[in-house]
């Protein structure tokens, strides 16, 4: 039904989108995830035109539509899209901003318009509230009636643009059910989402963007389980990395231990697992060899699963280490590797897991 | 106050009940306004008391004040030889009386025609035996181009000069003012007319008597067409645009009393002068020594109901006044209309000039604003009437100065009121599937109408007020009207009041009908 291909974005020397590349068919539920500032929502916006791509094609049920010969009003009629601020029309009543379109765009008469407006607010749960002004309404309520307005223009798509971002947590259910029944009745839809769990249960394809491009796509299963790329891990993840540099045998260690802390502390890890990182820790800072020039140390946790997990890079020119001949790591890690990267001994060390 | 943005709906009788509310206070404070003079001039009357010298004579003034007509013979006369009066300076002699009923000053100097007339229609009030300030002569006014014109009216005046009408003329109308006629002339109808350019705001020179031009002056202008066989246009203006209208050629030629000096007659021609006027001090009975009195003094005092009675006959019912007042407010009111008409069309057009991409037109916009607004309105007009379009009618030219500067005003607040509607509004309205002209029209305008609305009257009613300078371009308006009532009764006080309260009626109108048209768009 859309076909992008290699469209760009840029405002003005800022290069948003670099190169994104999707196929979206009919009756598809796209989710689209990935950092902030990675132009997702810009992506969006460039779909239905609200932004004019510098680059690249769209092509709509086989028309391009970046040639400027394509009625753009007609054809954002035919693409709904929900803001992440609502944007209700303040002067109108929440009828009259799902009859607005049907009447003025589309020639309906008002009492056909009002009773299939109806119709939509009962799907939304908004019927009760037709006659309410939207300044009177809670978040959820107003991004319902929201969406039953890109409904009322009966279109082929919606597009939702991080649709729950601006509401309190107490909220989001509301507004997520509401899509999550869309996508059951069939609705094509792309949706811009930070909410993890809704993204996986409710969409059919996912779509990972970073830095203005496509870099991972799948299944639902693919992108959260086992995502194929570092980056997306990253961002599913949500792993958080602590890093440290040693130049000499004598490094601050008061430093290294306040940091360290703070770092724990922030991401709520247990008293128990921050013991055990120590423990492996000072086997590791007596065990390598910190003389012979800059020593890198990570320490990862995911705050998704939990896990835990320790990189160390020795200095250029060292040889490898015997850690396994230590019983406190050989006791708290599930695993140890070695491989060289870029001249660099590098070890990575799983720390033992306890499943949920 | 009564729109509740919870309901979000109009309450109409809580609406209804405060305004009628609203309405009566102001009335109730306009009559409690008609009653404080009158109460006031009672009871000074009976607490103050006069203490220093009884005043005989000029001489006796001095080290007193003295009320004199601002910048005119007698103000720079009696300034040069008397350093040790005070001076008050006033526009009108009307004032200059009210000054001194009010006990603010001790004596009003002014031409004798003038004092005669006041002095008859004032309680309480005399005349001093002599005046320092040398006598002056009238003359009507022409411009320097029109000599052609001068010649034959010096030819009229000698004429009835040697035929001694010219005396008859004058005392008829300055010793028997009360009773005196316009005479009734066969007038031409056909020809080229003259314009003559008139104050009708001076008893017995020229003013109105009911609702039509009389006074010397008016009789001579009149006898003057009938001698040269040629219709006359009178042009209502005030006293200081007299002798410019002449020289801008919005009239051929200007005759309200105006006294011959060395320096007008540097930019414009004078006829030969056809009156000797003398200056004449006015001093309160109860301060003028018993030798001066006449006699004919003594009323009664009518208490505070009685004379604001006679105050409303006297300038409103009396010559069928109310019928000035009815035309002014016409005038008034149609100026205003039409200003605010253009003015919003044309303020709609410079806010969308202002938010315009374009850069010269959002400068051009700019540009306009600022020198629409940091010129005074009054200004523009006289350059607009006097400079730019000379050849055309006052009242539209008024009417295109106040729309001008009412979009100056008018198309900021638009431009406000549009950029403080978020942005959200309109990219909503794009993605449904409007156009973006639609979604300003169907989506922005609404809302921004609603904001504008409360600042937009505001300015509205000071413009309906700022229409009352429109006197000074020979329009008549409501205030205009005020000023020729106030000419003939000499009443300082009771027609400005009358005026004051048509103000507020047709700002209240005007704002009445903003607010049901408001209602209907949003």
């Amino acid at each position: 039904m859309i076909q992008i291909k290699h469209l760009q974005k840029s405002f003005g020397k800022i290069e948003v989108l670099t190169d994104v590349n999707l196929n979206i068919k009919c009756g598809e539920v796209i989710s689209i995830i990935g950092p902030s500032g990675t132009g997702k929502s810009t992506f969006l916006r460039c779909l239905n035109l609200l932004e004019q791509p510098t680059g690249g094609s769209i092509i709509i049920d086989g028309e391009e539509v970046l040639n400027g010969k394509v009625n753009t009003s007609k054809l954002r009629q035919k693409m709904g899209m929900v803001f992440q601020s609502f944007n209700l029309f303040n002067h109108l009543s929440v009828l009259d901003n799902v009859c607005i379109g049907p009447v003025k765009l589309k020639g309906k008469s008002r009492k056909e318009a009002e009773a299939k407006a109806m119709e939509l607010l009962k799907l939304v749960g908004m019927a009760e509230k037709a006659h309410a002004m939207p300044d009177e309404l809670s978040g959820g309520q107003k991004q319902r009636a929201a969406i039953a307005r890109s409904l009322s223009m009966e279109p082929e798509i919606i597009l939702f643009d991080e649709p729950t971002s601006a509401l309190d947590p107490t909220m989001v259910s509301e507004v997520l059910s509401v899509i999550r029944a869309l996508a059951r009745q069939g609705m094509t839809m792309a949706i811009v989402t930070h909410e993890m769990s809704f993204a996986r249960d409710v969409s059919t394809r996912v779509v990972y963007m970073d830095k203005g491009i496509i870099y991972e796509e799948g299944t639902p299963e693919e992108i959260f389980e086992h995502p194929k790329r570092e980056r997306t891990r990253v961002f599913v993840n949500r792993i958080r990395d602590f890093h440290f540099a040693f130049h000499s045998p004598d490094y601050d260690r008061f430093l290294l231990k306040s940091e360290w802390q703070a770092y724990c502390n922030k991401y709520f890890l247990t008293r128990e697992s921050m013991r055990k990182a120590q423990l492996i820790g000072n086997v590791l800072f007596r065990n390598l060899p910190l003389d012979k020039g800059t020593l890198d140390f990570y320490f990862r946790y995911s705050e998704q699963t939990r896990e835990m997990s320790m990189e160390v890079l020795l200095p250029f020119g060292t040889d490898e280490v015997d850690l396994e001949s230590s019983q406190i790591i050989r006791e708290l890690c599930s695993s140890v590797e070695s491989n060289i990267e870029d001249d660099r001994v590098k070890y990575k060390l799983k720390l033992r897991h306890k499943n949920r | 106050m009564c729109y509740n943005p919870r309901a979000g709906r109009f309450n109409p009788g809580l609406y209804k009940m405060n305004k009628t509310l609203h309405i009566v206070a102001t009335l109730v404070a306009y009559v409690m306004l008609a009653v404080a003079p009158a109460w006031s001039a009672e009871s000074s009357a009976e607490t103050s008391q006069q203490t220093s010298k009884p005043i005989a004579c000029f001489e006796d003034l001095r080290g007193r004040v003295l009320a004199v007509p601002s910048s005119t013979v007698q103000d720079i006369y009696v300034e040069e030889h008397y350093p040790d009066i005070r001076l008050d300076r006033f526009d009108t002699e009307a004032d200059m009386m009210l000054s001194l009923q009010q006990e603010k000053c001790d004596g009003a100097i002014m031409d004798d025609v003038i004092c005669y007339a006041l002095v008859r229609k004032t309680e309480g009030v005399t005349i001093l035996p002599d005046s320092p300030v040398p006598p002056c002569q009238m003359g009507v006014v022409f411009g320097k181009h029109n000599a052609e014109l001068c010649k034959q009216f010096n030819a009229f005046i000698a004429q009835l000069k040697a035929s001694g009408e010219l005396q008859q003329i004058m005392d008829r109308w300055i010793k028997h003012f009360d009773t005196a006629e316009m005479p009734n002339l066969p007038l031409p109808t056909k020809g080229e007319p003259i314009r003559v350019a008139m104050e009708p705001c001076t008893e017995p020179i020229v003013f109105i008597k009911n609702e039509k031009i009389a006074g010397f002056d008016a009789e001579l202008v009149q006898r003057f067409s009938v001698y040269i066989n040629r219709p006359v246009e009178i042009v209502e203006m005030e006293y200081d645009s007299l002798i410019a209208s002449t020289t801008t050629g919005k009239a051929d030629m200007a005759a309200s009393g105006i006294l011959i000096t060395e320096e007008r007659a540097e930019s414009v021609l004078f006829s030969d002068p056809y009156y000797d006027s003398h200056s004449r001090v006015a001093v309160l009975t109860k301060n003028a020594d018993a030798s001066i009195i006449s006699g004919n003094e003594g009323t009664q005092s009518l208490g505070i109901w009685g004379s604001i009675k006679r105050s409303f006959m006297r300038n409103i019912i009396e010559e069928r006044r109310y019928m000035l007042l009815w035309d002014g407010l016409k005038v008034t009111v149609y100026i205003s209309f039409f200003s605010a008409l253009l003015g919003t069309i044309l303020g709609a057009f410079i806010c969308y000039l202002r938010m315009s991409s374009c850069k010269i037109c959002s400068t051009f916009a700019r540009v306009y604003i600022d020198i629409m607004r940091g010129t005074p309105v009054l200004v523009l007009l006289m350059m607009m009437c006097y400079v730019a379009f000379t050849q055309f009618d006052n009242t539209p030219v008024a009417i295109i100065t106040f729309a001008m500067n009412f979009a100056a005003y008018v198309s900021e607040m638009f431009r406000t009121s549009i950029s403080s509607i978020d942005k959200g509004q309109t990219e909503a309205g794009i993605a449904l599937g409007f156009s973006p002209v639609r979604t300003f029209y169907h989506i922005v305008l609404p809302q921004a109408v609603r904001r504008v609305l409360p600042v937009y009257k505001g300015e509205l009613i000071s413009l309906i007020k700022n229409t009352s300078i429109v006197g000074y371009v020979a329009v008549a308006d409501l205030t205009r009207a005020s000023y020729i009532i106030r000419g003939r009764t000499f009443d300082p006080f009771f027609p400005l009041l009358m005026v004051a309260l048509m103000y507020f009626l047709i700002a209240w109108l005007f704002t009445y009908i903003l607010d049901r048209i408001g209602n209907k768009v949003c």
